[in-house]
């Protein structure tokens, strides 16, 4: 599927395809060096950074004059000519100090920043490498090292060593390793049970030093953004140390130093804070766009933000969406904002919901992808229709597109769809919430993620029944209890007090189905609702799904690609192949005379309908293609 | 839950006492002692032997630090060389104004934080970018250099606050909260920034979870599903890295402190090291890692209560 | 009927305690509320410890002493209410005590208690001035009369009797009896008193009015609180939002923004500074034996500058160690050794180490303030000749102190005053001074010394001082005034002629 770019929808396992395709990850793919830099403060930061380390390294070559040269005649003058920063209360020139000040200062940082690199490292990935009893003692050790308030042992080292700032800050490394080592191990531990799975696939065999090829890549990021993190925390305390006048002295020079200098000359001078403390704060600044910018880039294929609402507003039909203003473009996929749509059916009469030409996208500019492309249907009160396809089909899109609930990056790029009156697609905000839940609702393929996990699930229902009725709390308990009975479970009350990890799967299903129904919408959409369960208890929550829908006249659209389900509950079955719809039939003479290629392998690859199900035969007027011109009679073919 | 907690008691016991030993072997290492400066300017070779021997500064490491746990035990931090005070006075009387300020800096980084990371989490775009600045600049500032600064614009240019000094809460409420209202600037800025990121991948991760979409499926108001039911399922990470911002303004008190002239364990830490003052330093090291044993416990209890799992296993 | 009685009865009561212009309460009600004094901490209350250079201002709070020196620069009876020299060559000294003095615990004043404090602090408890008094010893001649006795002539027996040599505070038998307690508590007979519950060592100490004091109406306010603050800027600070009335310390970094912050500056010459060698005779810095390396150093500081560049206009340039209203100040040898890098040379190469070398200084000085400055100033001109110095700042007096004794640097610097060089050659030079770092003592110096006392005249300390300014054994650059900074709306006062304040007589302008 083309699904491997990093915009990827999640329906797929987070971190790419298994093991299968590409045993590296996403924080290792080459691309990590280039995404940091592609962005434009974290470019910014690195040359700052670069900068002030030359600068400061070669300070005896550029610095205009020498750290503790005093001249008494001009003392505390401003910044002039001879003096681009201006001088201190000795006449010493600021500029020059600020330069060689941060080697020590920078020096500092360094050493603290390696002994953590090197901690981290070194005790996480042995702790979530080797597991057991090592594991155990490191991080109990770790825990007892990060409780101790740091600034005392340092203190104390600074005391013995006779202010030695190296000592302090590789002890201050020491001391602030651990939460590292925590980050590393989680990471190896993660890589481990990835790899220890793969390889039990493959070969049965892990060894080291494969795992070392794929934990040392897969740490660059998270360690990148520790440490430059780190590295800022570091900074500012080391020139606190500096300012207390503890770890370098006057007339040593040190940023800390010189800020502390400031503070006693504020009221005489006060611009000699400004140098002192701008640089500290722009090289710390500059350390946190760097270990943010890291974050970004390794978590890049990881779900952004939700939709924005001008996404969504982009999608109305006819109406050029902002990004493609600036006319046609090239016909290929890509956006065609201004190009007026193809000329679509009008909705039928009676129609609980008719879809006409629904196209959803994803990504932008090279990287975009159709999800669903031109899709047209309609739904009648009380029909459960099926959805079918396999992975990656587009069925799942369709039905959330329904919803405005597509994941971040998705966009509906035409189509209307109407329910009672008016464009599902096209709605504002506000009449979306209006809409969701009582006229059209949805349960997910998971239970126990669809349900708020620190809530109790008495809570989220009454909460839910609350905001559609505006019950008072007992009245809203009343319901929800009456909801939880309508599903069929015993002891409603004890199943409203308890959270949703302390039901079993069918249970969380019944209640999610509860929740979906409690404003009684027109159209129910499933989206798999039973892959995740049992087979008994699948049995159990269809005959659920088919007495409420049959008690009430809902509409339901059934997404899923078991076929064994449709022929179960379907009345009528739409087949989705490549985000476009290949046929559209009663699902008797879908399962009895497949027209399209692809209904009949669907068919072949489910062998239990095999045995029970008259053997497809192709039409006689097709070689195995779909017609677009034809109108089978109990069929609906729908135009793209 | 209850043996989490015991665990957690457990685990301090060895906690404290590695770090009274730390501090009172690198203290005992140090080439000057107190002795010295007890005596002053005026004190002759002898009196300074004779001091050191009546101090028991010439026992050996060992007896010495014996002695000191066992006086602990029994409640006796020892007295402070110089004024022959008792350390447990001197600490009790600080500790209020130390608590008083990392608490509520710690509480305006929170809160703070909380608000700037869950904006930038649900609007993103530019108001997402604007926040991310604004967390950082309260990074990138250092305390004790942001301490100056707020000293010049507020306490001396507008006068607002009072540029130094410390009133107790039990002498007035509002004129507690002004001599704290600028130390706990200084000190929380960093933290917000902190708060804020982890906030914000937090609840970007929840928000991306299958219940929010369950919740918004089902109609109900946006405002509740992020501030309720999405802050809610976040709010462990962040409790997390509350929980080491506070910590980290124990540290950040020596600095804020010593600008501000407050009267709490930081500043205390600062003067006892520069004067040998072991037991008023060991008293601070102690003091300062029961407070971090007192709020990861407090932590424990909140992840119990925001995370049903945890409590019903 | 009846209550009309009884209110009359009170009100009589009230008009008859009221009137009596000795009465306690009448005093109190003209009093001032609270003066908020900021200072540095004091190292310890004890009057025979306190390492305060200025006169201590926890001292004289709660610490009657038996003569006072005002402001005027006159001397007026204090616990004594008079004195005299006794016999002949400035050996004895006799004072009379005032009647019906008590502590403040109500303990009655004796001679023998005076006789006992003064003997208690000559002990030499670690304080600046204890050495002072090493030759003196205390003893009760009547039941009112302390007598005291030198074994050397001592013409300064009456400055010593006021408070800012410390010793003339007087301690309490309570206090005597158990000296811990004077480290947190005061037990003296001054106008206030301590109030330990009301105080945060190291922060801030309380003093209320003692009821018990014998002149309650030189008591001005009902409260002291003294602020530790250790940084002018914060003191500034303080006193420009009305929390303190008077900063004791100060310099040319903050003086300008004194007045905008509601205050005025005072300040007088009160100490010399500069560079003190420790080793004269070379033992361990062989190259400082040598007089004409020890010239050198003093040629090579441009004093005028460096005076100007840390302390402004609050200082005067001087390679003399000695302020100008002390015995044997001779303005020739105050402007000695004027500045000339060349002759600083060419003597070093005279004596043998061309371009400074193998010319090592380690010097030792506190880390912070003009201190710093100083140590840095002069640190920096004695390289610029090629003098290998090493700079070794510490944060306390103790940590100096320590390096003083250590053998191991060959300078520091602390602000010398009220040492008269009476004083100056025990502490600094003579044998086992509490300042003689190593030890070293130098014959023709002590003789010249022997002579002054025994033979005191102008003359004869200039002798003295000749001797030890052109040996170049102490490289002084300046006399430095010691400054306050006081509230608009208050009243105190300096004395022209130390330069110190006496903090009695500070009053609340009305």
């Amino acid at each position: 599927m083309s699904l491997a770019n990093t915009d990827v929808p999640p329906t797929e396992p987070i971190g790419g395809a298994g093991p299968a395709t590409d045993g590296r990850a996403v924080g290792s793919q080459p691309g990590f060096g280039r995404r940091l830099l592609r962005q434009p403060m974290a470019v910014a930061a690195l040359a700052y950074l670069i900068l002030i380390v030359l600068a400061c390294a070669f300070a005896p070559l550029i610095a205009p004059y020498g750290p503790y040269t005093q001249d008494l005649m001009h003392t505390l003058s401003g910044p002039s000519a001879q003096h681009l920063l201006g001088t201190d209360d000795l006449g010493r020139d600021v500029l020059s100090r600020l330069l060689y000040g941060g080697q020590t200062t920078l020096l500092g940082v360094a050493e603290a920043v390696v002994v953590v690199a090197i901690v981290g490292t070194v005790f996480g990935i042995t702790a979530g490498y080797l597991g057991g009893w090592v594991d155990h003692v490191i991080s109990r050790v770790v825990d007892v090292v990060i409780s101790i308030p740091s600034v005392i042992v340092i203190l104390g080292v600074l005391a013995i060593f006779g202010n030695n700032m190296t000592t302090a800050m590789i002890t201050f490394g020491l001391v602030a390793g651990g939460a590292l080592v925590r980050v590393v191990r989680s990471v190896t531990l993660a890589v481990r049970q990835e790899l220890y799975v793969a390889a039990a696939r493959v070969s049965g065999v892990s060894q080291p030093s494969i795992v070392f090829r794929h934990i040392l890549p897969r740490l660059t990021g998270p360690v990148i953004v520790q440490l430059s993190l780190f590295a800022g925390v570091a900074l500012a305390f080391q020139t606190g140390l500096a300012f207390l006048d503890l770890g370098t002295i006057a007339p040593a020079p040190s940023w800390g130093g010189m800020v502390a200098t400031a503070s006693t000359l504020l009221s005489e001078e006060g611009w000699l804070l400004i140098p002192s403390g701008g640089i500290i704060a722009l090289t710390i600044l500059a350390f946190a766009f760097i270990g943010d910018a890291a974050r970004d880039a390794s978590a890049e294929a990881w779900s952004g933000n939700q939709p924005s609402r001008r996404q969504r507003r982009a999608a109305r039909p006819g109406r050029p969406s902002p990004t493609a203003a600036g006319g046609a473009q090239a016909a290929d996929g890509r956006r065609e904002g201004t190009v007026p749509a193809a000329p679509a059916r009008p909705p039928e009469p009676g129609a609980v919901l008719s879809v006409r030409d629904l196209t959803v996208c994803f990504g932008q500019g090279a990287r975009r992808v159709t999800v669903v492309d031109g899709v047209s249907f309609d739904i009648f009160p009380g029909e459960v229709v099926g959805l079918v396809g396999e992975s990656g089909s587009g069925k799942t899109m369709t039905a959330l597109s329904l919803l405005g609930l597509l994941p971040s990056g998705g966009t509906v790029e035409r189509g209307t769809a109407m329910l009672a009156g008016r464009d599902l697609l096209a709605l504002n905000a506000r009449d979306l919430r209006a809409v969701r839940g009582t006229e059209i609702a949805l349960i997910s393929q998971e239970p126990m993620s669809s349900l708020d996990p620190v809530f109790r699930v008495g809570a989220q229902l009454g909460e839910i029944v609350r905001c559609h009725h505006g019950l008072s709390r007992k009245a809203a308990r009343v319901r929800t209890l009456e909801l939880l009975e309508m599903v069929r479970l015993p002891e409603p009350a004890d199943i409203a007090h308890r959270y949703a990890h302390e039901l079993s799967g069918g249970q969380a299903q019944r209640v999610a189905i509860a929740a979906a129904l409690a404003a009684e919408p027109k159209l129910l959409i499933a989206d798999e609702p039973t892959t995740a369960l049992d087979v008994t208890v699948q049995a159990e929550i269809l005959e659920l799904l088919r007495t409420l829908q049959d008690s009430r006249q809902m509409a339901v659209i059934f997404v899923t690609h078991n076929l064994a389900v449709v022929a179960d509950i379907c009345a009528r079955a739409i087949v989705m192949q490549r985000g476009k719809i290949v046929e559209s039939s009663d699902v008797h003479d879908l399962f009895a005379a497949p027209r399209h290629d692809y209904t009949r392998s669907l068919l072949a690859a489910t062998p239990s309908l095999l045995d029970d199900a008259v053997r497809p035969r192709p039409a006689p007027d097709q070689p195995g293609g779909h017609d677009p011109t034809t109108a089978p009679a109990t069929s609906e073919v729908v135009h793209d | 839950m209850v043996r989490l907690i015991l665990r957690r008691l457990a685990l301090s016991v060895p906690l404290v006492l590695v770090v009274s030993m730390l501090v009172f072997v690198l203290e005992a290492l140090t080439p000057g002692n107190a002795a010295r400066s007890i005596l002053g300017s005026g004190g002759t070779q002898a009196q300074y032997q004779a001091l050191r021997r009546q101090l028991g500064l010439n026992q050996p490491l060992v007896v010495q630090y014996w002695h000191y746990i066992d006086k602990v035990f029994h409640g006796n931090f020892g007295s402070s060389l110089l004024t022959g005070q008792a350390v447990t006075t001197l600490l009790n009387q600080r500790l209020p104004v130390t608590l008083s300020l990392i608490i509520l800096s710690t509480l305006l980084a929170a809160v703070a934080g909380i608000l700037l990371g869950t904006i930038s989490a649900v609007r993103g775009g530019v108001i997402g970018k604007i926040v991310d600045v604004l967390s950082m600049a309260g990074l990138a500032l250092p305390s004790f250099w942001l301490g100056l600064v707020l000293v010049v614009l507020f306490a001396e240019d507008l006068r607002w606050f009072p540029a130094t000094g410390y009133t107790a809460l039990d002498v007035s409420v509002t004129a507690w909260l002004r001599s704290l209202v600028l130390p706990v600037i200084a000190l929380g800025m960093a933290g917000i920034a902190g708060i804020a990121k982890t906030t914000r991948e937090s609840m970007l991760d929840v928000l991306s979870r299958d219940f929010i979409r369950t919740l918004r499926a089902a109609g109900v108001p946006e405002n509740s599903i992020i501030w309720k039911h999405a802050l809610r399922n976040a709010a462990i990470p962040v409790l997390s890295i509350t929980s080491l911002i506070f910590i980290g303004a124990l540290s950040g008190t020596v600095f804020v402190e010593t600008v501000f002239v407050l009267p709490g364990l930081g500043s205390l830490l600062v003067t006892a090291v520069n004067n040998h003052e072991i037991a008023e330093i060991e008293g601070v090291a102690i003091y300062f890692t029961l407070i971090v044993v007192a709020v990861n416990l407090i932590v424990d209890i909140a992840y119990g209560w925001l995370n049903p799992k945890v409590r019903t296993s | 009927m009846a209550s009309v009685l009884v209110a009359a009865a009170l009100a009589a009561a009230a008009c008859g305690g009221g009137t009596s212009s000795s009465s306690p309460a009448s005093k109190a009600s003209t009093r001032g509320g609270t003066l908020t004094i900021a200072s540095t901490g004091p190292s310890s209350l004890n009057p025979s410890s306190a390492a305060n250079n200025a006169p201590g201002v926890y001292v004289v709070l709660a610490y009657a002493s038996l003569i006072n020196w005002t402001n005027a620069n006159t001397f007026t009876p204090g616990l004594a209410t008079s004195w005299k020299y006794v016999g002949s060559n400035d050996k004895t000294f006799q004072l009379t005590l005032r009647k019906g003095v008590k502590f403040s615990d109500g303990e009655a004043m004796t001679a023998q208690a005076v006789a006992n404090s003064i003997n208690y602090f000559k002990k030499s408890n670690g304080g600046p001035t204890g050495l002072d008094y090493q030759n003196i010893t205390a003893t009760a001649t009547g039941p009112l009369q302390v007598t005291l006795t030198s074994t050397i002539p001592d013409p300064y027996f009456v400055q010593l009797c006021t408070p800012f040599y410390l010793g003339g505070a007087i301690i309490a038998p309570k206090g005597l009896a158990d000296p811990k307690l004077l480290q947190t508590q005061s037990e003296g007979a001054g106008e206030y008193v301590l109030q330990a519950s009301q105080s945060v060592a190291n922060d801030h100490y309380t003093y209320t009015a003692n009821p018990n004091y014998y002149d309650q109406s030189a008591i001005h306010y009902k409260k002291v609180v003294i602020q530790v603050i250790n940084e002018e800027q914060s003191a500034v600070a303080a006193l420009r939002t009305g929390q303190i009335q008077l900063y004791i310390g100060g310099s040319k970094v903050s003086s300008g923004s004194v007045a905008s912050a509601g205050g005025y500056v005072l300040a007088g010459p009160s100490y010399w500074v500069g560079l003190q060698l420790l080793d004269w005779q070379g033992k361990v810095f062989k190259p400082l034996g040598n007089v004409k390396v020890r010239q050198a150093l003093s040629y090579a500081l441009n004093r005028t500058a460096i005076t100007d560049a840390v302390f402004g206009k609050y200082a005067t340039p001087t390679a003399e160690p000695a302020l100008r209203s002390w015995a044997g100040y001779s303005t020739s040898l105050s402007s000695s050794f004027s500045y000339n890098p060349a002759k600083a040379k060419q003597l070093l190469a005279q004596a043998g180490y061309p371009g400074g070398k193998g010319v090592t200084v380690p010097m030792v000085y506190l880390g912070f303030s003009w201190f710093s400055e100083l140590a840095q100033a002069i640190g920096q001109e004695l390289k610029a000749v090629g003098i290998n110095v090493q700079y070794d700042p510490v944060t306390t007096i103790g940590a100096m102190l320590q390096a003083i004794y250590s053998g191991k640097v060959a300078a520091y610097n602390i602000p010398i005053s009220m040492t008269e060089p009476y004083f100056l050659y025990p502490q600094n030079f003579g044998p086992k001074g509490n300042l003689n770092g190593m030890n070293e003592v130098t014959p023709s110096l002590q003789n010249l010394y022997d002579t002054a006392v025994s033979s005191p005249s102008s003359a004869s300390w200039t002798s003295f001082l000749s001797w030890l300014t052109n040996n170049a054994y102490t490289l002084p650059t300046s006399i430095a005034d010691q400054l306050y900074y006081v509230a608009n709306n208050t009243n105190a006062g300096i004395n022209a002629a130390t330069g110190l304040m006496d903090y009695t007589e500070i009053s609340p302008k009305s």
